[in-house]
């Protein structure tokens, strides 16, 4: 049988499993025999996909030129693992993918341990229509397994793949991104079951809170490995631009980075549920809007890919029909799960409502800026651009007052004011805090934007240390005492511990590495140097060398710090013969807690001179650490054992403090 | 079209200036590049316009100047910051209008939360 047929019936075989999920979690009748039906079809529904997803990558690893995606996309010269991950280097293969990880997380939704009961069962049911969704858009519009033409000249090699995409960043970026993005459809999934049965409430916040934190750790990682590779490939230093596409990777990060503290409210209080459930649909809604606008040509960017109307268009209805239909559930019931409940603003829950809302009004103002230019467009015809300069003047003191609020949220304990012992704490902390980064930003000469980066990386790491100190029963306590106190925190807490720890390292190393970079520009021949923060780099010679599928102009530059050479740099420029395209590859040696960044160009009429940018971007390698621990913080607090029933867990523990 | 060496070679501003030039390129879009400011790119239309900044600042301009200089050749898409204009001005108000419906949401809850108790 043909790799065609065989990719093509088994996706067919995924649209019968992913009906019968939908329709074996959606018809109103409560048998548990049901929720079987469509656990079985969830799982057969995976194993489908999987087999389909498998075939494709081989067909990739053996550059199998009967398939029309492997023809436009692979090349047999490329190292195997980037004809592996070139599966998903393209429009049609990595909507495989999405499929992938949709099916993945309807299985785990089906077999994740709990009670097996109606909110599961629909919840498959909303899951299974998403599948068949996504499988109808893939088959009908964008299948991988399109065969290579008959009637087209026999093949002699695959058409390459961009170089750019053949890089290690940009290998795992799209799955780990994926992985994000389709993990809030579970959480969709479970909020509309429970909007549908009229119930969110605790058992609601444990069975999405698993899969929300992995799928927010996952999204961190996603957007972090994005920003490295935009760091070291696209060759002009820089980690975030406030590109439409990266726009559309932060929107559902800041929905559900509000989303998994408002679903800790409601599993301690029960309160705020119908925020919560628009928030998890307004998630899951961006991350299809992301979906939508990389794969539509609506905006233009350096991710765009596929830029096919009529796909956009099919995409346009899926999310429409997601979010507009979540939305409509919502105001027909979210007004059943009001609850006006004892709510004290000075408490945790308050800091926590605080700091929603300063994640909504960020969130709306990425969506705002990202879609102003086509609003302006389409209305008044004028271009106009919205680049870094907004976000970061609307995002800045934003995230000076989250910092704040943060900080505050950490001290303050559930529900009482806590007898005013956070007020003394918080007033050393801010007061430090503010003071603290205008002392360093008056001493370093930098802007404003310096300060409320590091006035937020302190408020925050002070928040973490004194929430530390005050779980330790610190200072009273004995070291060993204090010590053993800490043993006993719960993993969930110190997955909080290491998400805010690393956000906090993630501000200092962004404010740093991009207000106190240095920049050097200069045309210089062999023999020539140009200077940066105390370093000299000299231009010594140029090579040639040869890769697998390129050939390449290196040149080579001597690093010399107090006239001793510390390093050879050897930053080149590739050129790709398969795509008959060219990239600049910069050289990057760690300098410190900092990069040293050097990229050179050859230009017309220049002869045997360079074109060299040199950077120092200092404490990045504290931004891409801290991006890690976010990340790791959320898988640990995703796999940490969920608190104890209620009723218990509000007696007074032996922690004597609320976690 | 002019040689990037010799705009290169032309620019010999005083350091005050280089430095005004340089922070206007920033936040001047590279109109051939995706996302990237003249100040970034090594493109020849970008080395072009640095140029071109340069030129107008060695001439006195004022940075208003410069950008509308800019503006009236390449259209209003090369400010990353946009113009604060009346066209935009559900751009530039629309985070305070959120930031004040968030206020007034944060007030009401309370309220309600402190009756309710």
């Amino acid at each position: 049988m043909s790799v065609s047929l065989l990719g093509t019936l088994l996706l067919s075989l995924a649209i019968l499993a992913s009906l019968g999920m939908s329709v074996a979690g959606l018809v109103p009748a409560r048998s548990p025999r049901m929720t079987a039906l469509a656990g079985t079809a969830s799982m057969a529904c995976f194993l489908a996909i999987l087999g389909a997803f498998g075939i494709l990558m081989s067909a990739y690893a053996a550059t199998d030129l009967s398939l029309l995606n492997v023809y436009l996309n692979s090349h047999s010269l490329k190292p195997l693992v980037y004809k592996l991950t070139g599966t998903w280097a393209n429009h049609e293969g990595s909507l495989l993918l999405w499929l992938l990880v949709l099916a993945a997380f309807g299985a785990a939704m089906a077999f994740a341990p709990g009670k097996k009961d109606e909110e599961r069962r629909i919840a498959l049911g909303v899951q299974g229509l998403l599948t068949l969704s996504f499988l109808l858009f893939t088959l009908l519009t964008s299948s991988p397994f399109v065969s290579y033409p008959a009637n087209w000249p026999t093949p002699i090699d695959g058409q390459g793949l961009n170089p750019l995409l053949q890089d290690p960043g940009l290998a795992i970026h799209p799955p780990t991104l994926y992985v994000g993005y389709v993990g809030l459809s579970a959480v969709f999934s479970f909020t509309i079951a429970a909007l549908v049965r009229g119930e969110l409430g605790r058992a609601w916040a444990r069975t999405v809170r698993p899969f929300l934190l992995f799928a927010w750790a996952a999204l961190t990682l996603g957007i972090g490995l994005g920003a490295w590779w935009a760091y070291y490939e696209l060759g002009w230093g820089g980690f975030w631009f406030w590109d439409p596409v990266e726009n559309a990777s932060l929107m559902p990060w800041l929905a559900a980075t509000a989303l998994l503290h408002c679903v800790m409210v409601v599993e301690r209080r029960e309160v705020l549920k119908p925020w919560c459930a628009a928030l998890a649909i307004i998630a899951f809604g961006a991350s299809l809007l992301g979906a939508f606008l990389v794969r539509s040509g609506i905006v233009t960017s350096v991710h765009a890919f596929a830029n096919d109307p009529e796909r956009g268009v099919f995409l346009l209805l899926i999310s429409a029909l997601f979010t507009g239909g979540g939305f409509i559930l919502f105001a027909m019931r979210g007004g059943a799960l009001v609850k006006d409940a004892a709510f004290e603003p000075v408490s945790r829950e308050g800091a926590l409502v605080l700091n929603n809302l300063l994640f909504a009004v960020l969130l709306f103002t990425v969506f705002l800026g990202t879609f102003w230019p086509t609003v302006m467009e389409v209305s008044s015809g004028t271009r106009i651009s919205v680049g870094p300069p907004y976000y970061n003047l609307m995002a800045a003191p934003l995230a000076l007052a989250m910092a704040a609020t943060l900080a505050f949220g950490l001290l303050i304990p559930w529900k009482k004011r806590g007898r005013g012992a956070w007020k003394k704490p918080y007033a050393i902390i801010l007061g430090g805090g503010l003071l603290g980064a205008l002392v360093l930003t008056f001493v370093l000469k930098g802007s404003a934007y310096a300060y409320m980066g590091f006035a937020a990386a302190i408020l925050i790491l002070g928040g973490v240390i004194a929430d530390l100190a005050r779980k330790a029963g610190l200072p009273g306590n004995a070291p060993g005492a204090a010590l053993q106190r800490l043993g006993s925190v719960r993993p969930a807490s110190w997955g909080a511990v290491l998400s805010h720890t690393g956000l906090a390292l993630l501000l200092l190393g962004a404010t740093a590495s991009s207000v106190f970079q240095a920049e050097t520009r200069a045309v210089i021949g062999p023999g020539e140097s140009l200077s940066i923060r105390g370093l000299t780099i000299e231009y010594e010679t140029r090579l040639a060398t040869r890769g697998r599928n390129y050939i390449a102009e290196m040149d080579r530059f001597k690093v010399r710090k107090d006239g001793r050479a510390i390093e050879t740099l050897y930053p080149s420029r590739r050129y790709y013969p398969a795509a008959d395209q060219a990239t600049t590859e910069v050289a990057i040696v760690r300098h410190g807690l900092g990069n040293l960044y050097l990229a050179s160009a050859n230009g017309q009429g220049l002869g045997d001179k360079r074109i060299v940018r040199a950077y120092v971007h200092p404490l990045i390698h504290v931004l891409w650490g801290g991006t890690i621990l976010v990340a790791l913080g959320g898988f640990v607090a995703a796999f940490a054992p969920l608190r104890r029933e209620p009723s218990r867990a509000q007696a007074p523990g032996a922690q004597g403090a609320p976690a | 079209m002019i040689l990037p060496a010799l705009l290169f070679l032309a620019a010999s501003l005083a350091p005050q200036e280089q430095a005004r030039a340089d922070a206007i390129a920033e936040d001047i879009r590279c109109l051939v590049c995706q996302n990237q400011s003249v100040a970034e790119s090594e493109a020849e239309l970008a080395k072009v316009m640095r140029a071109l900044i340069e030129e107008r600042v060695a001439a006195g301009d004022s940075d208003d100047e410069v950008r509308r200089y800019l503006t009236d050749r390449y259209g209003q898409e090369v400010l990353l910051r946009p113009a604060v204009s009346a066209g935009n001005a559900l751009l530039w108000a629309g985070p305070i209008i959120a930031l004040c419906a968030a206020a007034l949401w944060a007030f009401s809850l309370f309220r309600r939360g402190a009756k309710a108790r």
